[in-house]
């Protein structure tokens, strides 16, 4: 295409670039406004419709999660099963996804299967009594284990080991390779862009695990931060159905004030936007994967 | 074919390995091994699964546990989740059959006649009588929690004038020179008053006369009569009908809806949350509003707050209106909240329902309010400790709000004793942080103890249908009722709204309701 240079085009870059800074002031002015409401007083807060900048600087919030230490326990927990979580449903969805990008006996039984649990799920109880049966409960393992393959991303990656060349590992085996060895060392390092696609699907979906954690785990030393985040936001401004007892059972100990709660988010979500400019090419990538074959 | 058969393997391998990391953790659930009942030295295990406010929330291991552990000679076993999320997870709980031994809840609501009914828990009236603390629940509090006559819930206390009263900035009133409002009439004109007549002085106006909140929160009625969820009101055949369909509430709507086109009340009232009105009136801009004896913390009037924006604030109750039929007085609801049922699982195990019974008698002590200090041994044990749960402020117990939760025994087991003679409401005015919570428990004490209550009659019979659409029927009326309010909906619509909320349940559910309370004998009464 030919950029040409004329006035009209340029005033319409000039639009877009306007749009897009606004959308991008849009975006960042949440993050901004809990920066500024983590560091004002309640008071303050209480007295404005919306803080702009704090009135006096306080770091009472900071302090008071400082002092709990259950955030940062659960910020722990997270990354831990977030991290372990992640390897473990990689290395089973690509085991899997390689294997039935092939063909073997029974891979239409299989496929099958695999579809039906991507349109039909078992249900919250049944899968809590197989949970519970295999005494997972209160595990960590009860966050990585029944949420370990997602049927959608297996599908989208077998749709990719689908695209990778016959003839290469024909050629490995040729040179004297056993089925493993074509696996770990011709598909694997051919596979990267989209382990690091999905790696970031099953990341993201891990770091977010709330239900699971509430129903499976019930020492609060093993909650993730999202539990953890949400009794402390959440709780703070609770609906206006709780009866009035309820209320007065706060009162004893009371919620956390919202000042504490925009610290607290903050606080958990800084890890994540760290990572997340490193790996956010590959999320696009990953979308189009296995779209086109060949 | 030698690639075809590889692939069979690694496909079992990956599944198999999925199931060998099962095995990777193993932790007894235990359970079992209590049914050593009998012998007094080896400690009884107790499963308890409750909800929680605490926060952090308590964590089954920790001082606080070992303390009762040796008080009590057991081994307790406790799981916590916040009330928030408790519905979904209890659920689960009771469906797979992994019931625990003591099983905690909020209130009466349809998962407990249900469950209750389908035989999950103990019934309890052969045990109650050998415990003091437990006789000392009145009987209209039993009648609220039992199923067929049956006891299954044993209820922790709550003061049943508790709840959030009307108030309003008496400096404003004195300021503009108004007296107390005693009718609709006068409050309209003190809240028009209050939005057109500058009353903080700023010279803006910057000023809401009327606080008023998305689904009416919090009921802007001055009595019983006005009501919407007392059931004070009788139709032509003489049943008792919820306060929503009944005159009371229609009197209200044409009140409010006159405000609103005065701009009295905020234009935004239908989406605004009640929160926000606490924001607003806690920075000195709403006269009239909601607030409870005690205080609500953060989810309320912040009298540390209000002071810094409007130093001369001065906030006291609307005493109840007088009513056409003589009578004048507030709603109450039951005296109780939160209540702990015992696994049916159980009826094999006297020994071990009687321990838990013992535990939940001893926690309902009542401690005369001169007595709670470091001195008194039971407190300082509760509390876990002077220095270290909590400490002495004035006089009063102060909880170190992120030790409480580890160290605090209070902080696991429900612990209100049954008061009977409001000396209740004297603590709060005690233990208020400022000066200004003190004048407002005050005033709120001196107003609730010479006030005249009705108990709500619902509140003491248990019916199904109204639990089942007593909530999506609720919600109708007050959609009605708003569109009422801002004007969209003609209030002459009032009897095409009352036939459209019987046609959709509200028939059912009256006629239940009035047959539950004919069986056990329950009226509306004014006490």
């Amino acid at each position: 295409m030919i950029r040409s240079n004329s006035r009209l085009s340029r005033a319409a870059d000039i639009i877009n670039y306007c749009v897009l800074i606004l959308i991008g002031i849009a975006m960042l002015f949440p993050f901004y406004y809990m920066v500024v409401v983590s560091f004002s007083s309640y008071a303050d807060f209480v007295q404005q419709d919306m803080l702009l900048w704090p009135k006096t600087w306080l770091l009472d919030a900071y302090e008071f999660i400082l002092g709990s230490k259950v955030l940062f326990r659960s910020i722990g927990v997270t990354i831990f099963v977030t991290v372990a979580a992640t390897l473990f449903s990689l290395l089973l969805t690509a085991m899997m996804a390689y294997a039935l990008a092939r063909n073997i006996m029974g891979q239409r039984y299989f496929l099958f299967m695999i579809l039906f649990t991507f349109v039909f799920s078992a249900g919250i109880i049944p899968t809590y009594l197989v949970v519970k049966e295999t005494h997972l409960l209160d595990s960590f393992w009860s966050l990585i284990i029944p949420s370990a393959i997602n049927s959608f991303n297996l599908i989208v990656m077998r749709q990719f080991f689908l695209s990778i060349p016959n003839e290469l590992s024909e050629a490995a085996l040729i040179d004297g390779a056993n089925d493993l060895q074509i696996f770990s060392r011709v598909i694997l390092p051919l596979s990267k862009p989209s382990l690091a696609a999905f790696g970031l699907f099953y990341a993201v979906s891990n770091w977010n695990a709330y239900f699971n954690a509430i129903l499976y785990i019930s020492d609060p030393a093993k909650w993730t931060v999202q539990v953890v985040l949400r009794q402390i936001v959440v709780l703070g401004q609770t609906k206006a159905t709780l009866s009035d007892a309820a209320q007065m059972a706060m009162a004893q100990n009371p919620p956390p004030t919202e000042t504490v709660g925009m610290a607290a988010i903050l606080i958990a979500t800084i890890p994540i936007l760290v990572v997340y400019p490193f790996l956010q090419k590959h999320f696009a990538k990953g979308v189009m994967l296995g779209a086109v074959k060949g | 074919m030698k690639l075809k058969n590889a692939m069979v393997l690694l496909l079992s391998l990956t599944i198999t390995a999925s199931f060998t990391a099962c095995s990777g953790s193993k932790e007894g659930s235990s359970a079992e091994g209590s049914s050593n009942g009998g012998q007094s030295d080896k400690p009884i295990t107790i499963t308890l699964f409750d909800g929680t406010w605490e926060n952090p929330v308590p964590e089954p291991k920790g001082p606080a546990v070992d303390a009762i552990n040796k008080r009590f000679n057991v081994d307790l076993q406790t799981q916590y989740i916040p009330f928030d999320s408790y519905d979904e997870k209890v659920a689960v709980r009771m469906a797979s059959g992994d019931i625990p031994d003591v099983i905690g809840a909020e209130s009466v609501d349809a998962n407990f006649v249900k469950w209750a009914k389908q035989g999950a828990y103990l019934p309890l009236n052969d045990f109650i009588k050998d415990y003091p603390n437990l006789n000392a629940i009145p009987a209209s509090d039993w009648d609220s929690l039992k199923i067929d006559g049956t006891i299954y819930g044993i209820p922790d206390y709550f003061s049943g004038k508790g709840g959030k009263k009307p108030v309003i900035r008496k400096d404003w009133l004195d300021k503009l020179g108004l007296a107390m409002p005693t009718n609709y009439e006068e409050l309209k004109a003190v809240a028009l008053a209050f939005t057109k007549n500058d009353p903080d002085g700023n010279g803006k106006a910057d000023t809401l006369g009327l606080g008023l909140a998305k689904g009416f929160a919090y009921d802007p009625s001055f009595g019983a009569y006005w009501s919407s969820s007392a059931w004070y009101h009788k139709n032509d055949q003489g049943q008792l009908i919820p306060g929503n369909i009944a005159q009371g509430n229609k009197e209200k709507v044409q009140f409010l809806s006159e405000l609103y086109q005065a701009g009295a009340i905020s234009k935004d009232w239908a989406i605004t949350t009640y929160k926000d009105v606490f924001k607003d009136f806690n920075a000195g801009k709403v006269g009239i509003w909601y607030e409870q004896p005690g205080n609500s913390g953060n989810n309320g009037l912040d009298f540390d707050v209000l002071r810094q924006n409007a130093p001369e604030a001065v906030v006291v109750p609307i005493p109840a209106f007088k009513q056409s039929d003589g009578q004048q007085g507030i709603p109450s609801g039951p005296a109780w909240y939160r209540m702990y049922m015992i696994s049916a699982k159980l009826k094999d195990q006297p020994e071990k329902v009687k321990k838990i019974l013992e535990m939940l008698n001893e926690f309902k002590t009542v401690v005369p309010e001169d007595k709670r200090n470091p001195q008194n041994e039971w407190i300082d044990w509760l509390n876990g400790h002077e220095g270290t749960g909590y400490t002495m402020k004035d006089g009063v117990v102060q909880p170190d709000l992120n030790q409480r939760s580890k160290v605090a025994p209070a902080a696991y087991i429900m612990n209100q004793g049954w008061v009977t003679d409001d000396s209740d409401l004297e603590v709060f005015v005690k233990i208020a942080a400022t000066p200004e919570g003190k004048a407002f428990n005050r005033a709120m004490t001196d107003y609730l103890k010479s006030s005249k209550f009705y108990v709500n009659p619902v509140k003491r019979i248990i019916s199904t249908s109204y639990m089942e659409k007593n909530t999506e029927l609720s919600q109708y009326i007050s959609d009605e009722t708003t569109k009422m309010v801002v004007g969209q909906r003609p209030i002459s619509d009032w009897d095409k709204m009352v036939e459209e909320y019987m046609s959709k349940g509200g028939k059912e559910v009256i006629d239940q309701v009035n047959d539950e309370m004919k069986k056990n004998n329950i009226q509306g009464e004014w006490k």
